[in-house]
């Protein structure tokens, strides 16, 4: 570090410690602890439930008699299950494979170039629909679709998961590009690289953990989606999420119990995938 | 002006690389600034040659165009006689050494310096052999295996230095190379890149904002302010021979005193500074009688004698002890400042008391008339 960066204690920077030390204080509050154990309790208490009751041996969901491994077995032979989990996973891998990719060549557009027309514009608007409601954004396709008449069965689904996808694969390519030296992509050109080399043999592997934990994201927020799938999917192409649903109707059984642990399953371990891809590399 | 090289007669190579009339401008409309007002700059082969300037000068500029970096908005740049606007960076033969090093993070130092060399397909077995001989180049040949991130700011400098030699350019750019190690490294550097460019005979074109890397390094400096070169000379000539107030001011410390032009004979001029005192300088070029100018001295170059006749008047105001040397400040008549260097040597006499009145003569040859 040099010295020009190095400054004399500024007063702004003693009124910070203070507002620092009233922070700590906070912390110390007695109380904090059991407030944070009601709030873990009451966001995790019903999902320790559903995994418990998954394991009950009785067909009513909410009466324990003893355990059981038999509903995941009947889960796992449920024939229309079964296809709804294997469109879920073709629709989230489709989407998934289409937003990254769209997300990637925006995120390398938008770090890269130089101040354009609209960039500003451009990079809200590849955020925002995170903020639209989800069940505008239901009607709007399913509005779209009839009106040009696509009817392309699971295509439709593909479609609009890709949409409503890119934005969560946007966003960690982005900051991880952000945080990426430009001058790499230069030495890279200057030590005789094309810029194809340049960014197949820089960009690229540099890019990776943030295209991974991208296109996990966007994966998990395919698989899990449910108010579009609902408005979009036609009856032969039900997702897990709203064959779930379906079933809810006739009463819950512990087979839905077991479905939705495995589908909480697959989803926590993307999680985790993703956590363990975007920590700060050492 | 002559220089070292004209005078050895080497003047006849063509230069390494010759900017003509190089104007660069960022931006468009409104918007647009001007990098380079027409730059016109001959280097030559061989030759440690150092573009020096504060930020926004447009050294910078000028090497990020030499690199291929960024496009010449008009003029024209040969390398070796070649044409070279037009080709990417990757087709020119030259390498450069970043500011923060730009070492691939992913990739083992070894992997780092082969980077050049496997883009330009040579053989494996070469490759592997001049990876070796570079990374002992800089002594870091122990440390191949190692990840950039596990390496100090020196280690990575040398090997960012390894990486940009192994394909052997013809030139090597150096963007503020020493800027970001701390003050000891940076001056073990200094000696480090000379050697290396008198061990590899190419052409070094260094950056910096910093007059003694320039000065104790270069061959010759182009000095550049506000997108102008200001001078291009030996570190002696920009020293002792400044052309006008920028370079004096900027290299070195200098007075500068106000002077009217009574008569000119040749290469000299007959001043009468401010205070009324007439002295003789070396002329500068379109400098004509009565015309009012500045006039640089350095302060060693002023020595303080009785107040006798033929010196000027002076009074001691002011006084800093440096160790080898002290820095008197010394009014004058007319209210202006002289700052005046002494050695520290032993039995040297001591130096007047704070308020006394004394005279001041100027080394013969030492007052410089300087270009607007």
């Amino acid at each position: 570090m040099s010295a020009e960066t190095t400054s004399p204690p500024a007063p702004h920077l003693a009124k910070r410690s203070a507002r620092r030390r009233r922070a700590f204080q906070l912390g110390e509050f007695r109380g904090l602890t059991l407030w944070v154990g009601a709030v873990l309790v009451f966001l995790y208490f019903p999902i320790c439930v559903l995994v418990i009751y998954s394991f009950n041996e009785s067909r009513f969901a909410m009466n324990w008699t003893g355990f059981s491994t038999d509903w995941y077995g009947r889960a796992l032979a449920n024939r229309a299950a079964r296809t709804a989990a294997l469109n879920s996973v073709i629709v989230a891998t489709c989407a998934t494979a289409m937003a990254t990719v769209i997300a990637t060549a925006a995120a390398l557009v938008l770090a890269r170039r130089n101040q354009f027309r609209g960039k500003t514009a451009a990079i809200g608007l590849m955020s925002l629909p995170i903020l639209v409601p989800e069940i505008v954004t239901a009607i709007a396709t399913l509005i779209f679709f009839s009106t040009l008449g696509i009817r392309l069965g699971l295509g439709n689904l593909i479609i609009a998961h890709t949409v409503f996808s890119i934005p969560f694969a946007f966003m960690p390519i982005r900051a991880r590009l952000q945080g990426m030296d430009m001058s790499l992509e230069a030495a890279a050109r200057d030590l005789y690289a094309t810029p194809w080399q340049s960014f197949r043999l820089v960009t690229l592997p540099l890019l990776a953990p943030g295209i991974m934990a991208g296109a996990m994201l966007a994966f998990v927020i395919s698989l899990d989606d449910f108010i579009i799938s609902l408005m979009v999917a036609d009856a032969g192409s039900t997702t897990l999420p709203v064959y779930i649903f379906s079933m809810i109707r006739f009463g819950i059984t512990p087979e839905i119990n077991a479905i939705s642990t495995m589908l909480f399953a697959a989803s926590v371990s993307l999680v985790t995938v993703y956590w363990l891809l975007s920590r700060p590399r050492r | 002006m002559l220089d070292r090289h004209d005078e050895q007669g080497h003047d006849n190579a063509p230069p390494a690389i010759s900017f003509r009339d190089v104007v660069k401008i960022y931006g468009a409309g409104a918007a647009a600034f001007t990098a380079l007002h027409g730059a016109d700059l001959d280097i030559r082969d061989n030759e440690f040659f150092t573009l020096l300037g504060p930020s926004g000068s447009g050294k910078t500029t000028l090497l990020r165009l030499l690199a291929g970096f960024e496009v010449l908005t008009s003029g024209t740049i040969h390398l070796f006689g070649a044409e070279i606007r037009d080709l990417p960076p990757e087709r020119r033969p030259v390498n450069t050494v970043f500011q923060h090093y730009a070492l691939f993070p992913h990739l083992s130092v070894a992997e780092n310096v082969a980077f050049g060399l496997k883009r330009l397909r040579r053989p494996a077995a070469e490759i592997r052999s001049r990876v070796a001989e570079m990374l002992a180049l800089v002594h870091m040949e122990h440390l191949a295996d190692r990840q950039p991130g596990q390496l100090s700011g020196g280690q990575q400098q040398r090997v960012a230095l390894a990486r940009a030699l192994a394909p052997e350019p013809k030139v090597l750019l150096l963007d503020e190379p020493l800027s970001a190690l701390d003050l000891k490294l940076r001056q073990a550097m200094r000696e480090e890149l000379q050697r290396l460019q008198r061990e590899t005979g190419i052409t070094f074109v260094f950056v910096t904002h910093d007059q003694d890397e320039a000065l104790s390094m270069s061959d010759r400096i182009a000095v550049l302010s506000e997108g102008r070169i200001q001078q291009i000379g030996t570190p002696d000539d920009l020293y002792n021979r400044p052309y006008n107030r920028f370079v004096a001011d900027f290299i070195g410390d200098t007075n500068l005193l106000e002077a009217r032009v009574l008569r000119r004979s040749g290469d000299e001029v007959n001043l009468r500074l401010s205070g009324g005192v007439e002295v003789t300088a070396a002329a500068a070029p379109g400098i004509g009688e009565g015309a009012q100018v500045t006039v640089s001295v350095r302060p060693e170059n002023v020595v303080l004698t009785g107040a006798e006749a033929g010196s000027v008047r002076a009074r001691l105001v002011g006084k800093t002890f440096l160790g080898a040397s002290s820095l008197l400040t010394l009014a004058l008549d007319d209210a202006s400042r002289v700052t005046v260097r002494r050695d520290n040597r032993m039995g040297h006499p001591e130096d007047p008391e704070t308020g006394a009145e004394v005279g001041i003569v100027f080394a013969p040859g030492s007052l410089r008339v300087l270009l607007p």
